[in-house]
């Protein structure tokens, strides 16, 4: 009776109440009860208000596979629990009953006694029942230890809902007394994946593929299944790393060429400063400079803008010179040409040559994306959570390589589209060179000679445009190459047109 | 396109190949490294030397001292080496958390010591020698940042070392806080100077050193008893090895050499 009236004092005067526990559903009468004993508590034993056995914590280790961090149900994992011996306590042994819908089966116990933070050495014996823990102390546990419990290998119900631990403990006098409730442990229903993990698990071929010392390292079923769904969202945010920071790569990227191409000495010095310190560095670099130099400084930004900052003007490095290079591979003919039309030379830049170096520089560019895309994966040393982070966290955990094979995947998913693409654009590109008639020679499929036909029909009525923009702008300029360049030229000079022709 | 096609296959082929090897050679390693004729059966990487793994950024346990290995666990290395009648060679530092995993597909070191608390899910995949350190959690936080436990962490950003038992008690017992994993102890108090994190969570007696080395403006709020004790890491193939490594660690302890670093080091 007192020490139950203990019990709920102790509960009133912490605070805590477990969630889901018996005390919340207190009636009135209970909290007038509990007043009441709290009162006499408080007037009786203010100065030995001690436990024999004061519950500190009860925690459960996250068994989700992956980078989730909740206990799921049904699945085991470990449980400790953490306690004081009161002053002039000392304790012989201790009862934990586990709830409904637990599974003790494989469960084992592991006891680590402390005074203050030394070890010290206790000797046990432990049984698990179906439903209940038993541990008796072959020496009395003294008064003033930190005791813990770890119960390994413990299934939680797998339907979920918070699991709430009681028990009993006997002190050096053989007077049993009940244990404080432990803190609600929220306990989550399994998961579709974790099911599948689960069978796997069991199923024979899967054990047999994983005794296979490479296989079972690099492509464990179970890891694999686990991983794509918790890897997805790595991906997602690598994704929206570059996405973000590559097109912000692009402006600064081609307002450094300009700098880098202008007749502006200092200009010119500053964009090549940028350049060359950039490209010259390692992007690993840069990340630790930014995210342990800027917050030095008292620059507190937020962890994935930071990172894309850093992407993007990385990025911007590479595109510079990229652009820079697209821009004077442009023949002198069309600065020429644009420049008797009497267009100015930002209206030469912007109509005319610019347009023409996006068609050339495009393959490069993809390039370069894929390049930044592959690099996001550096920022995972500095802690931004995205692909690689998540596939290193699992790894942590498992010791296993499986994760970073299904990240690799993640990356193939989009570089490998992206490197056909640029491919194909390369060669269309190549074709649109002058080498239409290539088509001619090739052994393709109706689908693939239509288009091909298609297309040298398209080079054929740009040439035709072309020329009759040649003889009437008398322009200079490669036959192949300016075809369509010729025709933003039209375009520019009927759009800037009035000022520039009058 | 055709030409295309063809260098897909090609690279497919390349692919097929590149991991037919990879598996030659790892199940290789298994097998091959039988061959140490001088200490009786201890199936050694280089005979005559105890090779060994570590990530040497742990200090007072293990770091580069010059671009040497240093600290505790070297000295204690060397003695227990000693004992064996073995040659200590120290690799190159490697990523903490790909220790285990190293040591587990063996062929690179015979052992792992990094301050491996030992735990039932490393004790899955690989063999821990008998205890050679007790040591427990801490909780760091900036001095001035007002922060005095767990609650004043929630919602908040908490560093720890990626796969160590400091991650596991912060995951299980900061509840609301994020959890970021790190390389190392050192990227971990980089952070939290540089406010990228609030907390950090590592085994206590790195704390308590790297603070008073290092970090002067950051304090211990919460020593957490956990009783985690160190282990080396041995792969399951090697029992003798094992045996061998307990055998020599009973003789550093029982001849007073353990005693003596421990002083060494300040420990008590």
């Amino acid at each position: 009776m007192i020490a139950s009236s203990y019990r709920e004092a102790h509960v009133g005067t912490t605070g805590r109440i477990p969630a889901g526990g018996r005390v919340r559903k207190t009636s009135t009468s209970h909290r007038l009860a509990r007043f009441f004993s709290l009162l006499l508590v408080a007037m009786l034993c203010i100065p030995t208000a001690a436990f024999g056995l004061t519950t500190n914590s009860t925690t459960a280790r996250s068994n989700e596979t992956g980078s989730g961090n909740a206990v799921l149900g049904g699945i085991p994992t470990r449980i400790t629990w953490e306690g004081s011996v009161g002053a002039d306590e000392q304790i012989t042994a201790m009862h934990i009953d586990f709830p409904s819908g637990c599974d003790l089966d494989e469960a084992y116990l592991k006891v680590t006694a402390l005074e203050g933070l030394n070890r010290l050495e206790v000797t046990s014996e432990s049984s698990f029942s179906d439903k209940a823990l038993d541990v008796t102390f072959t020496t009395p546990v003294p008064s003033g230890t930190t005791l813990r419990l770890e119960m390994q290998a413990v299934s939680l119900p797998a339907h979920g809902g918070d699991v709430v631990l009681t028990g009993t403990y006997t002190d050096q006098q053989g007077q049993t007394s009940a244990l404080q409730d432990s803190p609600a442990i929220s306990v989550v229903q399994v998961t579709t994946t974790e099911r599948i993990v689960g069978a796997l698990d069991n199923a024979e071929w899967c054990k047999a593929w994983n005794s296979n010392k490479f296989l079972g390292t690099f492509l464990k079923p179970q890891l694999i299944v686990s991983s794509i769904p918790s890897l997805f969202f790595g991906w997602l945010r690598a994704l929206m790393l570059v996405f973000i920071g590559f097109p912000l790569a692009i402006p600064i990227g081609l307002g450094f060429s300009f700098m880098k191409i202008s007749h502006s000495r200092i200009l010119h010095f500053i964009a090549a400063v940028y350049v060359n310190v950039i490209r010259g560095t390692p992007l690993f670099l840069q990340i630790y400079i930014a995210f342990f130099g800027l917050p030095l400084m008292g620059i507190q930004i937020n962890n994935y803008v930071l990172g894309v900052c850093v992407l993007a003007i990385n990025s911007s490095a590479y595109l510079c010179e990229i652009f820079r290079a697209g821009i004077q591979s442009i023949p002198k003919g069309q600065f020429e040409a644009a420049w008797s039309l009497g267009m100015s030379k930002s209206q030469t830049m912007f109509n005319v040559i610019i347009p023409q170096t996006v068609r050339r520089v495009i393959p490069t560019m993809t390039s370069e994306f894929i390049l930044l895309y592959k690099d996001s994966s550096l920022l995972s040393a500095v802690g931004v959570m995205e692909l690689m982070m998540f596939a290193k966290s699992i790894t942590a955990n498992t010791g296993n390589i499986t994760p970073y094979i299904v990240a690799a995947g993640y990356y193939l998913i989009v570089t490998l589209p992206l490197i056909r693409l640029v491919n194909k654009v390369e060669q269309r590109v190549a074709r649109g060179d002058g080498s239409a008639s290539s088509n001619a020679g090739d052994t393709r499929k109706r689908r693939k000679t239509k288009r091909a036909a298609k297309q040298s029909a398209m080079a054929m009525q740009a040439e035709t445009a072309q020329v009759g923009l040649v003889t009437s702008g008398s322009l200079s300029g490669s036959a192949g190459a300016a075809g369509h360049a010729v025709g933003f030229v039209a375009q520019g000079s009927t759009k800037g047109g009035p000022r520039a022709l009058s | 396109m055709k030409r295309q096609k063809n260098s897909m296959m090609m690279v497919l082929l390349a692919l097929v190949m590149a991991v037919a090897l990879g598996a030659l050679a790892l199940t290789g390693c298994g097998g091959s490294s039988s061959g140490g004729s001088k200490a009786n059966d201890l199936k050694l990487v280089n005979s005559g030397k105890l090779t060994v793994l570590s990530d040497c950024d742990y200090p007072p346990f293990t770091t580069l001292d010059n671009g040497h290995a240093a600290g505790f666990e070297y000295d204690l290395c060397e003695a227990i080496a000693g004992k064996m009648g073995l040659q200590v060679n120290y690799l190159e530092p490697q990523k903490f958390d790909t220790i285990v995993t190293t040591i587990k597909s063996g062929g690179k070191a015979d052992i792992g010591v990094s301050c491996f608390t030992i735990n039932e899910e490393r004790a899955k995949e690989i063999d821990f020698s008998d205890a050679y350190f007790d040591s427990n959690q801490g909780l760091v936080v900036m001095s001035d940042s007002g922060i005095e436990g767990t609650d004043g962490l929630a919602d908040k950003k908490v560093a720890a070392q990626s796969g160590t038992t400091g991650e596991e008690w912060a995951n299980e017992n900061i509840s609301g806080a994020q959890i970021v994993p790190l390389d190392t102890a050192t990227d971990c108090f980089e952070a939290l100077q540089s406010g990228q994190v609030d907390g950090i969570c590592l085994d206590l007696p790195v704390a308590q050193n790297d603070i008073k080395m290092s970090y002067p403006d950051a304090k211990v709020i919460l020593e957490i008893p956990t009783g985690e004790q160190y282990g080396m890491v041995i792969s399951k193939d090697n029992t003798a090895l094992k045996d061998a490594v307990n055998k020599a660690l009973g003789e550093v302890k029982a001849d007073g050499t353990y005693q003596k670093l421990m002083d060494k080091y300040g420990f008590q």
